[in-house]
């Protein structure tokens, strides 16, 4: 595999470079190392995101729940294939909450993993509005049948703010189905989002697509 | 650490409790009677800084533009926005805030102008369309290929105007040097020349300091959905660019939104782009599937070097029968004479958006599509994306423009996403 112009490099050397433990080294050296820890990671989540495979699952689920790492963690998650990727991240939903979980819940969106519909639908009425609606958004981008009855739930019934994200999310959800030859299935989801108690331009935005 | 930022707090809190008008007042909306109330377009903005006050300048010049409010994180440049509108308007009525959110759930907005850095341009453009709101969009407008792809699906979807802000499609010179491509006066065209810079994808983080108060800075919200470093003022000075996780593609579509759509629009590739990538030497060639070559030159951006024209953003678009050259300077090179006999008498300076604006408002008024819409930012944008994960993997690669994938390379499509800090989605 030819080397990756952004990444390799310098990495490889800063690690050679605290691995020595070189005499030079003094007190803002030792500081610099200590403060640029983070970053280390951040970067290594940037190579994993594109050389990672399943060796490097259990690490990067290890960052999931660090509020300045999970983000770099997840980028990688969310695009390796492997199967322990979905189980890592369908595992933290019992454990965190908050901007972590809503964060967790998004990247199993992005994977489209179906296996986490029952978990995500337990937390489509979350009392964090950020986790309802990142996992309404989440239902949408999974798009099977039990996934999108969540959503339409929450079009019908959800709060008026709920209400307009799971809107959001039908209509890309509908957009999918309709490109992906499913027509039958987004006019009805479309249907649900033109007789919601919606704002007047999504609700024309769904009649435009139908 | 930050004040918390929940993804949509301004939910939890009525207008009133913010301050913030439900209304617009009279004398907000009168400008004079000058224009009645039915042609007004109502406008916001949302992170406007150097660049993003040439642009407000523009707005703020059509007589039929009411500017109410504008979303900043950083107070200073807020309030600077502020003044600038009320010494315009001879009024104390803008309305200043923190949250973005404050000015797109305002009804009475029509319109609002996106001028963050690059790591907020596709996802506020996307909640703006969400919100029903028209979008002027500073370049580039997206950090990725999959933030180009939602964007334009959001925009779409919601039937919304957008304009990208690669002005030059509305300045005269480039618009004369495309018009001979494409009109057929070159001949038949094979290869088009897009000046970029020499991307930079920098990976190190400034050392940090002391995050300063919300108020003064939210760097929290300032990062949005970019992931997370420590604060270091010079990133909210403008110094973010170079830096990988903030300027998106490794700084390729810096300039190459600009010069790599007008070589799609001269090489009449609006609807497609190259389906293959190579770096060799100092360019990067892209090939389209009818055998057009695209170099992206990654030397001579101010016009030094092979290119014939002075200025900044050349681009040269060549047929079998002759070929032009142009930049920011506004001087148009050809091959003879005899393709020199329409050139226009004044261009504006590439850099100026003022005609670039006026095309949107006429299309927010019209429906139809401005110059440097959606469909066409997409393909753009998306090769300048493309172009760069090549050069970044040290290969040539291959690029299905139907399905917007990479053929065969699964390194590649995983650089085509990058995950968003949370709370942020689309």
């Amino acid at each position: 595999m030819n080397p990756i112009r952004f990444s390799f490099i310098p990495l490889l050397a800063f690690l050679t470079s605290i691995t020595q433990a070189s005499p030079a080294w003094d007190e803002a050296t030792a500081l610099a190392v200590l403060a640029s820890d983070t970053e280390q990671k951040a970067r290594a989540c940037q190579i994993l995101a594109v050389v990672g495979g399943p060796e490097a699952v259990p690490a990067l689920a290890e960052l999931l729940d660090d509020n300045h790492l999970a983000s770099y963690a997840r980028t990688a998650l969310e695009v390796i294939e492997d199967p322990s990727a979905g189980e890592a991240l369908r595992a933290a939903l019992t454990t965190l909450e908050g901007r972590l979980l809503a964060g967790v819940v998004t990247s199993i969106g992005v994977r489209g993993d179906e296996t986490a519909v029952p978990a995500l639908q337990e937390l489509a009425s979350h009392p964090e509005r950020e986790v309802a609606e990142s996992t309404l958004v989440a239902l949408a981008g999974i798009g099977s049948e039990e996934a999108l009855a969540t959503v339409v739930q929450a079009l019908n019934q959800g709060p008026a703010d709920l209400r307009v994200s799971a809107a959001h999310a039908a209509l890309a959800a509908a957009e999918k189905m309709a490109k992906d030859g499913n027509k039958p299935a987004a006019q009805k989801l479309l249907e649900s989002v033109q007789a919601a108690v919606l704002p007047e331009h999504i609700r024309q935005a769904a009649g435009a697509a139908n | 650490m930050s004040t918390k930022t929940t993804r949509r707090n301004f939910l939890k809190v009525t207008a009133a409790a913010i301050g913030m008008p439900t209304i617009i007042p009279a004398s907000v909306l009168g400008r004079d009677g000058a224009v009645a109330p039915s042609n007004r377009i109502v406008m916001g903005g949302i992170g406007i800084g150097p660049r993003g006050r040439k642009v407000l300048d523009c707005f703020l010049k059509q007589p039929e533009v009411q500017f109410v409010a504008i979303a900043d994180v950083q107070e200073e440049r807020r309030e600077i926005v502020r003044r600038l509108v009320n010494r315009e308007y001879g009024n104390e009525d803008c309305y200043k805030c923190r949250d973005m959110f404050e000015i797109l759930q305002w009804d009475d907005i029509d319109v609002v102008q996106i001028t963050t850095g690059d790591r907020w341009h596709a996802l506020g453009t996307i909640l703006a369309a969400q919100a029903g709101k028209d979008i002027y969009c500073e370049k580039p407008c997206s950090m990725t290929v999959k933030e180009s792809q939602e964007l334009a699906d959001a925009v779409n979807r919601y039937g919304r105007v957008f304009q990208a802000g690669t002005q030059r499609r509305n300045v005269e010179n480039f618009q004369y040097a495309a018009h001979l491509a494409r009109s057929g006066k070159l001949g038949k065209i094979h290869t088009v020349h897009a000046g970029i810079l020499k991307l930079v994808p920098d990976l190190a983080w400034l050392p940090g300091q002391p995050e300063p108060d919300p108020e003064i800075c939210d760097w929290d919200r300032w990062l949005g959905p970019a992931p997370w470093r420590p604060y270091n003022k010079d990133y909210v000075r403008g110094r973010w660019r170079g830096h990988y996780d903030f300027h998106g593609g490794a700084g390729l579509p810096e300039w190459g939104s600009h010069t790599i759509d007008l070589c799609q629009w001269a090489a009449n590739a609006d609807d497609t782009m190259p389906i293959e990538y190579e770096y060799v030497g100092d360019n990067i060639i892209g090939r389209y599937q009818n055998g057009v070559k695209l170099v992206m030159r990654l030397s001579g951006f101010k016009g030094e070097g092979d290119w014939k024209v002075p200025g900044t953003c050349p681009v040269r678009f060549e047929g079998d029968e002759g070929w032009v050259e142009s930049a920011d300077h506004g001087t148009v090179v050809t091959s003879s004479k005899s393709l020199d006999q329409e050139q226009p008498a004044n261009s504006l300076y590439g850099t100026d958006p003022i005609k670039h604006v006026r095309d949107f408002l006429d299309c927010v008024k019209t429906r139809e599509k401005p110059a440097a819409n959606a469909d066409v930012t997409r393909r753009g944008h998306i090769a300048c994306h493309v172009a760069a994960i090549g050069w970044q993997l040290g290969r040539k690669v291959q690029f299905d423009p139907v399905t917007e994938t990479f053929i065969g390379d699964e390194e590649a499509n995983r650089m085509c996403s990058r995950s968003r800090r949370d709370p942020w989605y689309a």
